[in-house]
């Protein structure tokens, strides 16, 4: 069987068989340090202390001699080519400054909603999703900001008037204007003019009427949204809120 | 009940890593061995505390405990129990669980593969290393990333499910868990790179623990790549499956060094160079996965601002800084050993190209990190938030790919240390007749434009040169009498099967991208509309189908008078927008992709349908599974050899006779069945 010690002599240097002879090496130089120990405590006989030591010592003596050996063939740094050293330094310069202006170039701002990098074609499904997100933790002002957006990229996108209708009807309700109450009913309008039997749409019109004192035309709006086969859990909270209008409360709906 | 039992298995997980690192690096220091074998019992109970979160957070998930915050957030009553299930990696914190599961199910394995190496330090450190790394994510989750935190307040009756497009195609159930194998399998080859440079054992011992390893993470990093862009492909509804956006760059970052990594290590084993390129990788690797998860889920890249506010990313950065700083460290202090002993004798030599084909996945590598941290570091220094497009990567990482396609051609057939003329022309000659072929062909049959023609005459270049490889190797089982089925198996003609997936997949990736056509039609029931020879006729919708998960509305599309395909709009419960699914007729030759933008207004009105061509887009699929398949028979246990080495400075012209397996025979036999 090949010994560390063996395999570095055949005159191939192995890094493994280094590393493990050098750990025999601090074994070995402990072991002595714990014999003198034991002598000095007197648990060790003088006998049997320079027979161990003896042993120790040449065992050591002879894993010093391999990893010297060993230290001898670890690879010299081979003399730097000037010229090469400056090519690689050159390319990777290149190739950074050459990318970095690239990236540079392909950039463009970035929209609330939009990913950091890449091309993915239909990004209004984000955008939406972070508008429902934003007007949720109460960041209405941002909120209507992206919707914005993307109906300037895709001003027919029915979602994002319906929303956006909504959100302008409850905050003109807090803000008690009137004027931002009917721009949301022109939003939701334009949905619907969009697409008719919208049951969101239909049923956000029925809210904003209702901030209107429109309490007739809201009522006609619900009943039509649930003629629309909403969603069931639009159906529900349509339901709801008919029933409350009908009682002649308002709820403020979330947007 | 749950909240208690998770958080019980996250402690447990938690104590486990610690005094598991803590019991390894006493027992490295002490020299004890009883100690470092105690890492197995430690690995077991870190496996146990993993799965009690995972029980315990599924358990809730399934129960619709929404006293649990990440389930009142994630989980929902409408929501089927498969997607229930998945939700747990949809989300950052149960994530992160999925993280530490896969983990210590590593952890476990490298114990009980090494089970009679327990006491050899290099295994002692790697185990301390993967303990160290285990604890970081349980001390996430313990912290910043707990899922287990109850809400506050009255408990929700009911939650908004997972966001709708993780919940409509069983690919997202699927693509999660093979791109966390890989991700997480990198950390067995790093700590093993770790532990060579701790005890100086940085010959090939460490590189050949864990090859298996290596080969396992790649593989299902590459299965995971593949069926996330099959899932942006079936769900996404914009007929594209790659867009470079961050979370497909962070995942492909590691694959790119990771590859790079399985060529360049077939040098340091045979010649005994690239030691610190080998390291460098395997630790640069294991940092573009930190990296990866830092990016995608730190809100680093909302804005360089949200990364403060992200609970985890300072926590994530701060690891990667340690495992950078450690990692350059160690490298530095162990310099000494690390040089290597030759040089590349010539540019033409299986060497210079495998160096070639390194330099080009490390240039491709920086390209797409560029890229992907320009908007952080631009927004940082102007303050305002940028977006790098498709383009960039389009044009930047065109001519490198087109790079690694000439160089999958030429390594194969090349010999170790120096080539002639003569031998280039013999071996390179048929490849090369069919890479001419490859060009000329598709331009007889009409295609045009000059990057796809290139890439398939290149493709085609490499697929012959792969196959010749194979067929030598055939032929020498067969004149053995050995099953010649066995030209498949090992390292280098599993490498070859590999190179055949990367092939099929580059020719369908150049086509499709370059010949996809796509239009846009508001058709009316029974009214047909054509697009690139295919004729789609509008039928009409079918009955809205309303069940407690989502609304569902489907068209009816006919495919050139044939079989009649469903685009369909799904409305999800909590969701104010509706998310597509797109119907796609799949054939060898090209997909017909079917998109319902808008369902008519009213009752048998018109419907506003995209209608996308995209050639050959199957064999992207056929292209992965082959990869995948290559894989696992170049991972596959094959007999072994055993050849005298050689000095690995052995000068140029010596006699060559080295060779350790039947992966890295001598050149004196065929050149069939040397290393890819």
């Amino acid at each position: 069987m090949s010994t560390p010690g063996s395999a570095m002599r055949r005159g191939r240097l192995d890094l493994d068989a280094l590393a493990m002879l050098e750990e025999q090496r601090d074994f070995l130089l402990r072991s002595l340090d714990d014999l003198d120990a034991e002598r000095g405590r007197g648990d060790l006989g003088e006998g049997d202390f320079e027979t161990l030591r003896d042993d120790y010592t040449r065992r050591a003596a002879e894993v010093l001699r391999a990893i010297e050996e060993g230290h001898g063939k670890l690879a010299q740094a081979p003399p730097r080519s000037r010229l090469r050293t400056a090519l690689v330094i050159v390319a990777v310069v290149l190739l950074a400054v050459g990318a970095g202006v690239a990236a540079a170039v392909s950039s463009g701002t970035r929209r609330p909603g939009e990913v950091a990098t890449g091309g993915v074609v239909d990004r209004q499904i984000g955008r939406m999703a972070e508008a429902a997100k934003l007007a949720n933790e109460g960041r209405q002002l941002e909120a209507l900001k992206l919707y914005d957006r993307i109906l300037a990229d895709e001003p027919d996108h029915v979602a994002a008037l319906t929303e956006r209708g909504l959100l302008l009807g409850v905050l003109g309700r807090s803000a008690e204007r009137d004027a931002l109450i009917e721009e949301g009913r022109v939003s939701l309008e334009r949905a619907l003019a969009l697409k008719p039997k919208d049951p969101r749409a239909l049923f956000y019109r029925g809210l904003v009427l209702r901030f209107l004192g429109e309490d007739e035309s809201a009522l006609d709006s619900f009943r039509a949204a649930l003629a629309a086969d909403p969603p069931p859990d639009l159906r529900s909270s349509i339901e709801g809120f008919l029933a409350t209008a009908g009682a002649g409360q308002v709820p403020v709906p979330s947007p | 009940m749950n909240a208690a039992l998770g958080t019980a298995g996250v402690v447990l997980g938690t104590a486990a890593s610690v005094l598991g690192a803590i019991t390894m690096v006493v027992g490295l220091r002490g020299r004890r061995p009883s100690l470092l074998r105690l890492g197995r019992s430690y690995a077991w109970l870190v496996l146990g505390g993993a799965l009690l979160a995972t029980f315990a957070m599924q358990s809730a998930l399934i129960g619709h405990d929404f006293s649990l915050a990440y389930v009142a957030r994630n989980g929902s009553r409408s929501t089927p129990v498969f997607y229930t299930i998945a939700s747990m990696w949809g989300a950052l914190e149960g994530s992160i669980i999925l993280w530490v599961l896969v983990l210590s199910c590593y952890l476990v394995a490298v114990v009980r593969r090494f089970r009679h190496r327990l006491d050899d330090p290099l295994v002692g450190w790697a185990l301390m290393v993967m303990f160290v790394v285990s604890a970081f994510f349980f001390l996430l989750i313990l912290g910043p990333a707990n899922p287990f935190t109850v809400v506050s307040g009255a408990v929700p009756l009911d939650g908004p499910g997972p966001n709708p497009l993780l919940q409509n195609h069983i690919l997202m159930a699927i693509h999660p868990p093979f791109l966390y194998l890989g991700y997480v399998g990198f950390t067995v080859p790093f700590a093993f790179a770790i532990a060579a440079l701790v005890t100086g054992r940085l010959g090939e011992g460490w590189l050949g623990a864990t090859r298996r390893w290596t080969l396992l993470a790649w593989g299902c990093l590459t299965i995971g790549i593949v069926l996330g862009s099959w899932w942006s492909y079936e769900v996404l509804g914009w007929g594209g499956y790659w867009a470079w956006d961050p979370v497909e760059n962070a995942s492909f970052l590691p694959w790119l060094t990771g590859t790079a990594f399985l060529h360049s290590v077939i040098i340091q084993e045979r010649r005994g160079m690239l030691r610190v390129w080998n390291l460098s990788l395997v630790m640069a690797t294991f940092s573009l996965t930190i990296l990866g998860t830092f990016l995608t889920r730190s809100g680093v890249l909302d804005s360089v601002h949200s990364f403060t506010e992200s609970p985890i990313g300072p926590w994530l950065l701060s690891f990667f800084a340690l495992v950078v700083v450690v990692s350059v460290g160690l490298i530095g202090w162990r310099g000494d050993r690390l040089r290597s002993p030759g040089s590349i004798d010539s540019p033409l030599s299986r060497e210079g190209i495998f160096l070639a084909n390194n330099v080009a996945f490390a240039a491709f590598a920086f390209v797409v990190l560029l890229g992907t941290v320009f908007p952080l570091v631009y927004e940082s220094l102007r303050g305002e938030q940028i977006s790098v497009g498709a383009p960039y990567f389009n044009r930047m990482t065109m001519p490198v790919g087109m790079t690694l396609l000439f160089l999958m051609a030429v390594a194969p057939v090349l010999p170790w240390r120096k080539a002639s003329g003569e031998l280039l022309r013999t071996r390179l000659l048929w490849p090369a007749v069919a890479g001419t072929a490859g060009m000329a062909l598709p331009v007889l049959f009409g295609a045009r434009g000059t990057a796809p023609v290139v890439a398939f005459g290149l493709a085609s270049f490499a697929a012959a040169a792969a196959l010749r490889q194979i067929v030598l190797a055939a032929r020498v089982l067969r004149r053995e009498r050995r099953p010649v089925l066995g030209a498949l198996v090992g390292r280098a003609n599993g490498g070859m099967v590999v190179h055949l997936g990367v092939i099929v997949l580059a020719v369908a990736f150049a086509a499709s991208s370059s010949y996809t056509s796509s239009s846009q039609f508001r058709l009316d029931e029974g009214q047909s509309a054509s697009v690139s020879g295919h004729e789609v006729t509008y039928l009409g919708m079918n009955e809205p189908r309303v069940t407690r998960q989502k609304t569902v509305r489907s068209a009816r599309v006919r495919v050139d008078g044939d079989q009649v395909y469903e685009p369909a709009l799904n409305q999800f419960p909590n969701a104010t927008q509706t998310i597509p699914t797109p119907s796609v007729r799949s054939r060898l030759i090209d997909d017909v992709y079917l998109v319902l933008v808008a369902p008519p207004a009213e009752k048998g009105g018109s419907a506003l349908i995209k209608v996308i061509v995209g050639p050959l887009v199957m064999w992207l699929w056929v292209g992965g599974a082959i990869m995948a398949a290559g894989s696992v028979l170049a991972a596959w246990p094959t007999s072994r050899r055993r050849f005298e080495p050689t000095p690995a400075s052995e000068p140029v012209g010596a006699p060559s006779t080295r060779s350790e397996s039947d992966d890295t025979l001598p050149d004196t036999l065929p050149d069939t069945l040397v290393a890819p």
